[in-house]
């Protein structure tokens, strides 16, 4: 598994952008059932923030190799949550910012974590 | 001829005595008296240095709290009535820990030896365990750093380097601090240090406050989320008092927001006034004075609130 930590800042910066829109989105939920999902992405991201914040040091490649599968996980959540915005969000406008932003974060994501 | 000679020899001891205490006076003020003045900026310092360092650890004590809150909101509206694991991952280890409060020790250690130099009481036992903690921190090596203090893609190798360089340093100085007789002189040596240290807290505490804003915010979410899931079964009390609690955790985040911020300026502010201490020394100490008032301001709001949260508990 080849790691290239270049774009490390910059998948933190996306992954902290994508966890505040996702509290904006809770906020703006359709109903309980989009809020339980809304609620499970945002505890994952914030999880992979965590351990972006623990050990995140950009020399660090074992530490970066550890985080490769949870990071995997929520790039498949991310994925999948994404066909669901338009049904869980009532504003259409921060269901788009959300679109963008995990775009960003899942190509982020791939240009360190390479397969 | 005799008594003569006893007289003279009595006036010669009087004249050594009087010389030896002249030089004992001269000496001391040399080499710190010279100014009530400038003694008293240092002990100022120190002291504002002694309650900075105090508040980090409160400020690591509550990041790690609300970490453990956070996990346990989580656990709390994902239970299915059949498993639960309370096994909750600190933020930080205890080795991480250990090593940031080594280095604020460490900090807090020299700032009261200046003060110390300066003729000024001291208010904790520089011999114990001292000389242990110049040890601990001469040999931390940059592994250590990069393992156990930061860890970010904000903070690059390079600062690892010079932190660790400045941290070895402290820990000699404390070592050989006996050695140590002129503060002027030992300001000057930690010119390049104390920055260095001061820099990498005050990332360190970057991280810390954004992973603090994180952990609230989770549970700001999964408290709302319990009560929406758990309304229809809780009576009118319980119901108020989880509405109360919602309301508190806003408010506890939003002070708990303005700490962190306000010692990130403290440590920063600590920095800027050890860079004028040398005026200490000089006749117009009014923009040193000044510095370390504000140090000793932004310390004594951060003390206020730790106070406050223990005073509430």
């Amino acid at each position: 598994m080849a790691i290239d930590p270049t774009n490390l800042t910059a998948y933190q910066d996306a992954m902290q952008a994508l966890y505040n829109l996702l509290n904006q989105s809770y906020n703006a939920a359709t109903s309980l059932d989009a809020e339980v999902a809304i609620n499970d992405l945002a505890d994952s991201v914030s999880g992979i923030l965590t351990e972006l914040n623990q050990d995140g040091i950009a020399q660090n490649t074992a530490q970066l190799q550890a985080l490769q599968p949870n990071v995997n996980a929520v790039n498949a959540s991310i994925t999948a949550a994404k066909a669901q915005l338009s049904t869980w969000v009532k504003d259409v406008g921060i269901a788009g910012q959300v679109a963008g932003v995990m775009d960003k974060a899942v190509q982020l994501a791939g240009t360190i974590f390479a397969a | 001829m005799i008594e003569i000679g006893l007289a003279h020899a009595a006036q010669e001891r009087l004249r050594r005595f009087a010389a030896q205490a002249f030089l004992v006076v001269a000496v001391a003020l040399i080499a710190g008296c010279a100014s009530p003045n400038a003694a008293n900026q240092i002990k100022n310092f120190s002291n504002a240095v002694a309650l900075t360092a105090s508040n980090s650890v409160l400020a690591y004590d509550l990041v790690e709290k609300e970490h453990f809150e956070a996990q346990f909101s989580k656990a709390v509206v994902n239970y299915d009535g059949v498993h639960f694991n309370p096994v909750f991952p600190p933020f930080m280890t205890p080795a991480e820990l250990k090593v940031r409060q080594d280095v604020l020790n460490g900090f807090t250690t020299y700032a009261a030896q200046l003060s110390a130099l300066m003729g000024n009481p001291t208010l904790t036992n520089l011999d114990q365990d001292t000389t242990k903690l110049g040890q601990s921190l001469n040999g931390l090596n940059q592994d250590l750093v990069k393992s156990a203090f930061v860890k970010s893609a904000l903070v690059s190798s390079n600062d690892v380097q010079i932190f660790t360089a400045a941290v070895n340093f402290l820990g000699n100085w404390l070592i050989t601090r006996k050695a140590q007789n002129d503060a002027k002189i030992a300001i000057a040596s930690m010119q390049k240090q104390v920055p260095a240290i001061c820099q990498l807290l005050e990332k360190d505490f970057a991280i810390m406050h954004n992973q603090l804003v994180n952990d609230f915010t989770d549970i700001e979410r999964n408290t709302d989320l319990y009560l929406q899931k758990s309304y229809h079964t809780l009576d009118p009390i319980q119901r108020r008092a989880e509405l109360k609690h919602l309301a508190a955790l806003s408010i506890a985040m939003q002070k708990a927001d303005a700490s962190m911020t306000a010692i990130q300026s403290s440590v920063e502010k600590i920095e800027t006034a050890h860079q004028a201490l040398d005026q200490a020394f000089t006749k117009d100490t009014s923009n040193l004075s000044s510095l370390i008032n504000e140090a000793s301001g932004e310390a004594q709001r951060v003390a206020a609130y730790y106070n406050s949260l223990r005073t509430n508990q």
